[in-house]
C-alpha cells in the first residue's frame, strides 16, 4: 500500500512538474550584450595600441570610449541583478544534500566541498560574472589614466605636409575645404598639445625638486611622455580581460544549449 | 518497461551518467585551458616588467604589471565562478533529462495511474 502511495506521488510529480532551474534562465539580451561588449573592448584596446604616444591615444582623448564600455556592462549587470535573488553563485545546504544524496559516489568534488549558506542559490552566477567584468575595465581605464605612458611621436611632419598641400591647393585655384578643416583641426590640436606639455612639465619639474628620483630617468623623460595604452600592456590587459568577458560567455552559452 | 522502483532507479542510473558526462567532459576542457592561460600571462607579466627596467620603450612599469597582476587575480575569479556555474548547470540539465526520460519510459504507467 505505501510503495502505490509513493509511486503515485512520485508520477504525479512527473506529470506535473515543469524542469527543474537551479540557475537564472537563459537570457539572449546578456548572452547578445557580452558579446558586444568584447567586440566593443577589443577594438578599443587595439586601437590604443596603435595610437601610443599620438594625442588620438591618450586617455583624456579616449574618456569617452570607457564611458560607453562601463554603461554596456552596467545595463547587463542591472539586467543580471533583477534575475538574481541575492544568493550569490552556490547551492543552498538543503539542495546541495538533497543532490548529494542521489548522485552519491558521482558527486563532483567541486560540489561536494563547496562553500554553502542558508540563503545562497546560484541564481547570482551571471550577476557575479558581470561584476568581475567591469572590475577588469576599471583597471584597464587605471593603467590608461595613471600608470602607462608612451614617447610622444613627433607628428610636426604631417601638419607640415598638410600645410604644403593646401597651400598649394590655394595656388592651384582649387581650395579644398577638408584639406582645411584638416589643418585647422591641426593647429587647434597643436596648441592644446603645447599648452598641456607646458602644464606637465611645470608639475613634474616641481614634483621632482621635492622629490628627486621619483620619476625614473628624471624629469626629461617624463616630459615627453603622455598617457597611452602600451602595445606590451595592450596584448596583456586585452588577454586577461578576455578571460573574465570568456567566463561569463561561457556560462551564458551553456544555458543556452541545455535549453536547447 | 514495467513501472517498478528497480525499472525506475535502473534508467534514472543509466540516464545520469550519460547527462552528467556530457555536461562534465566541458568543464574538464574549460577549466584546465584557462588555467594554462593564467600561467603563461604571469609568466609574460614578469618578463615585461623587466624589459621595462632594461629599456623603457619596450615592456611596461612595475606600476602597470601589478594593475595587471591584480586583472589576473580578478580572471582567476571569474574562471572559479564559471567552473561553479558551470557545475550546476550540468547537474540541472541531469536532473531535467532522467525526468524527462522516466516521463517517455513510464507514459503508459503513469497514464494508467492518473
Amino acid at each position: 500500500m505505501r510503495k502505490t502511495v509513493l509511486l503515485v506521488i512520485f508520477s504525479a510529480y512527473l506529470t506535473a512538474c515543469t524542469a527543474v532551474q537551479l540557475v537564472s534562465p537563459y537570457d539572449e539580451v546578456i548572452y547578445n550584450g557580452v558579446t558586444e561588449y568584447k567586440d566593443l573592448l577589443n577594438r578599443h584596446v587595439k586601437d590604443m595600441a596603435d595610437l601610443g604616444g599620438t594625442v588620438k591615444g591618450t586617455y583624456e582623448a579616449n574618456k569617452l570610449k570607457y564611458n560607453e564600455l562601463e554603461t554596456l556592462i552596467e545595463s547587463l549587470i542591472d539586467r543580471a541583478t533583477m534575475q538574481s535573488t541575492g544568493g550569490g553563485c552556490s547551492l543552498s545546504p538543503a539542495l546541495s544534500e538533497k543532490i548529494q544524496s542521489y548522485l552519491r559516489d558521482k558527486t563532483p568534488g567541486e560540489l561536494a566541498n563547496a562553500p554553502t549558506s542558508e540563503n545562497a542559490n546560484p541564481y547570482g552566477c551571471t550577476e557575479r560574472l558581470l561584476v568581475l567584468v567591469k572590475v577588469q575595465l576599471t583597471t584597464l581605464e587605471q593603467i590608461h589614466r595613471d600608470f602607462d605612458k608612451c614617447a610622444i611621436v613627433d607628428d610636426s611632419i604631417l601638419i607640415v605636409e598638410t600645410s604644403e598641400s593646401v597651400d598649394e591647393a590655394a595656388q592651384d585655384g582649387e581650395p579644398d575645404i577638408g584639406s582645411l578643416i584638416d589643418s585647422a583641426v591641426d593647429d587647434i590640436i597643436g596648441t592644446l598639445k603645447e599648452t598641456i606639455r607646458m602644464a606637465v612639465t611645470e608639475k613634474i619639474e616641481a614634483a621632482y625638486t621635492l622629490n628627486p628620483g621619483t620619476v625614473p630617468g628624471g624629469p626629461e623623460a617624463a616630459v615627453n611622455e603622455i598617457s597611452c595604452l602600451r602595445v606590451a600592456t595592450a596584448r596583456d590587459a586585452l588577454n586577461i580581460s578576455n578571460q573574465s568577458i570568456d567566463a561569463a560567455w561561457f556560462v551564458e552559452n551553456a544555458k543556452k544549449n541545455s535549453g536547447e | 518497461m514495467e513501472f517498478n522502483k528497480s525499472n525506475v532507479l535502473k534508467t534514472i542510473k543509466i540516464e545520469a551518467i550519460g547527462a552528467f558526462g556530457d555536461g562534465w567532459s566541458q568543464i574538464k576542457q574549460f577549466a584546465p585551458a584557462e588555467f594554462e592561460k593564467m600561467a603563461i600571462q604571469l609568466v609574460t607579466i614578469s618578463k615585461n616588467v623587466a624589459l621595462y627596467k632594461i629599456d623603457r620603450s619596450t615592456g611596461y612599469s612595475v606600476a602597470t604589471g601589478k594593475a595587471l597582476l591584480r586583472m589576473q587575480r580578478t580572471a582567476m575569479e571569474s574562471v572559479f565562478v564559471a567552473i561553479s556555474a558551470l557545475v550546476i548547470v550540468t547537474i540541472q540539465n541531469a536532473i531535467n533529462a532522467i525526468f524527462r526520460v522516466l516521463k517517455a519510459t513510464f507514459a503508459t504507467a503513469l497514464r494508467a495511474v492518473l
